[in-house]
């Protein structure tokens, strides 16, 4: 029990009687300087009483410093008690009892350890000997019944004074209880919710992958269709060669019949071409799938400088087969400083506008084309994508951003997308913000170029 | 001679199904083109025995050319060859539907059961 950690109800205590000691020695000396002023024209009185004062006091501290540690409270207090009462008795009958010494009896009363039935014994020990021995010195019997019934009366209040601190101790344990229950429930809240919350921008990542899934699997599919036919005649080509190279080694005759057969000249001039179709193949296959990743890339807490022409290439990559058939998508692109933000939802953003820009224009039923352009003054970064579509009617304009609104068929669009793009933008200290005519609708990314600070701000 | 068409907007596609049938150069009567419009302008001039074309072009979208297709030249085999062949192809528009990426070996097969030995 000794090595634990006191419980907050014994450390309060502890607190409380720190506080009382100083308190008591105060007490203590005030009562001693009384009992020498009353003795001040006796000499001899006045030096017994200082001396057994000053030994009380001195063996006092050797007690605490010492016999304490050795003994053990319960033994060391009858031990302290014991001096106390024989030094008092005999100081008193020997400086004949000055008024100011019955002090004590009610001074008695009104300390504690904290055990109330000790504390009693401990006070009946003292004062009845006291008593009993002012009577033998015939000290007139008004000043031992006054005393000692003031000492029973400061016993009695001060076990109610502790019973109502240490009510007060309990409740305020207990309300400490309460307040770290509540704070350790919160805390699993706020876990909880962050978890749900990294959950859902994954998923409305997902959600934007997923506008232009269909699309991407066939830009993926048309590189896939060539190369592989390439390599398949590759292939045929190679064994074209082998053949001509043999017939020569052979110095066949036919040698030329066989070139005839397998086309060499055709072989020969395709091949290369095939190589290189191969070549084009294969990184527009890599392209796209890295475009893919670095949405679907799960940002992380921290904000991280990004190349904001990159990601506007990347987006437009992804949203190709959305826009192709129906704009020429035209970048122009300022050269922009490293811009503080979260990649992967700017690239959200820019693909969800993208998508959007199509769709708009895809209505009009007549080709168009989506302009993208960057600029850069004071810190901020804006990022234009315009498109040539018909238009938001001006009915539309306040409800464009709410979550779940959509003018878009069931199963093509949630209404989610120029929602989360707000969102997401606010998130980093930014606006989305549109114009619109009959002409067609731009919508401004406004980016803080040194997004953390200013997002913090 | 059997004569082929194909139409893609996309050239690089063109080019590997001309390595793809390049076996049958001298069975077949090859023409790649790659737009709509310029298939249009074709059908004037040349009959086809079979017309492969792809959905999604920019000009004229790939089930429109093969409607023209039909009305013009009614003996002319028609196939969709697309990565979306999802897209509706109503009855009577195409024959048959391949899917991109399709392998030389399968687009083979299904020109010769069309056009025959």
């Amino acid at each position: 029990m000794g090595t634990s950690e006191p419980s907050f109800k014994e450390r309060r205590y502890a607190q409380t009687m720190s506080k009382l000691t100083p308190l008591a020695a105060v007490v203590s000396l005030a009562i001693e300087a009384m009992t020498l002023g009353a003795l001040w024209y006796r000499p001899r009185a006045l030096a017994i009483s200082a001396i057994a004062f000053g030994a009380m006091m001195a063996l006092n501290v050797y007690i605490n410093m010492v016999v304490l540690k050795r003994w053990g409270a319960h033994r060391t207090e009858t031990l302290r008690l014991a001096l106390s009462v024989t030094t008092s008795v005999l100081t008193n009958h020997y400086t004949g009892w000055p008024l100011p010494v019955w002090l004590w009896l009610p001074y008695h009363g009104l300390t504690s350890d904290g055990h109330r039935k000790w504390n009693w014994i401990a006070l009946v020990a003292y004062v009845v000997p006291l008593d009993l021995m002012a009577l033998y010195d015939h000290v007139s019997i008004q000043q031992p019944l006054l005393f000692t019934f003031l000492a029973v009366a400061a016993r009695i209040f001060t076990d109610a004074r502790l019973d109502v601190l240490r009510t007060m101790f309990e409740t305020s344990e207990t309300q400490r209880a309460e307040l770290d229950a509540a704070h350790a429930t919160l805390k699993a809240e706020i876990a909880t919710r962050e978890k749900i919350e990294s959950a859902l921008a994954r998923a409305q990542k997902l959600e934007a992958l997923g506008r232009v899934a269909s699309g991407v699997a066939h830009e993926i599919n048309t590189p896939v269709q060539f190369v592989s036919d390439s390599v398949a005649f590759l292939r045929d080509a190679t064994s074209g060669f082998t053949r001509v190279i043999e017939a020569h080694r052979a110095r066949a005759k036919d040698v030329e019949d066989v070139e005839a057969e397998v086309d060499l000249d055709f072989l020969v001039c395709e091949a290369p071409k095939a190589i290189a179709l191969v070549e084009v193949g294969l990184e527009r296959i890599g392209a796209i799938v890295r475009s893919m990743r670095q949405v679907s890339h799960v940002d992380g807490e921290r904000m991280e400088p990004v190349d904001i022409g990159q990601a506007i290439k990347t987006a437009v990559t992804l949203a190709t087969s959305e826009c192709k058939h129906v704009a020429d998508v035209e970048t122009r692109l300022e050269t922009l400083g490293p811009v503080v933000c979260h990649g992967g939802e700017i690239l959200q953003v820019l693909l969800n506008l993208l998508v959007n820009a199509a769709h708009a224009i895809g209505a009009t039923g007549k080709r168009g084309r989506i302009v993208i352009a960057t600029a850069q003054r004071n810190g901020w970064v804006s990022i234009d994508v315009a498109d040539t579509g018909p238009g938001i009617p001006a009915a539309l304009h306040e409800r464009i951003f709410e979550p779940f609104f959509t003018t878009k068929k069931v199963g093509q669009g949630t209404g989610q997308g120029l929602a989360i793009a707000r969102a997401m933008i606010a998130h980093h200290g930014g606006t989305l913000t549109f114009t619109t005519s009959g002409e067609g609708t731009t919508f401004r990314v406004e980016l803080p170029a040194d997004g953390a600070a200013r997002a913090a701000a | 001679m059997k004569t082929v068409l194909f139409v893609d907007d996309e050239a690089a596609v063109l080019q590997g199904l001309r390595y793809a049938l390049h076996g049958y150069r001298r069975r077949w009567n090859l023409v790649f083109l790659t737009s709509g419009t310029a298939a249009l302008e074709a059908l004037e001039s040349t009959t086809f025995d079979l017309v492969v074309s792809d959905l999604k072009m920019p000009d004229i979208d790939g089930v429109e050319l093969l409607t023209r297709v039909r009305s013009k030249q009614p003996a002319a085999v028609r196939i969709i060859l697309s990565g979306n062949v999802e897209h509706v192809v109503e009855d009577g528009v195409a024959h048959e539907a391949l899917r991109k990426p399709c392998a030389g070996p399968a687009l083979r097969s299904c020109l010769e059961r069309w056009l025959g030995p």
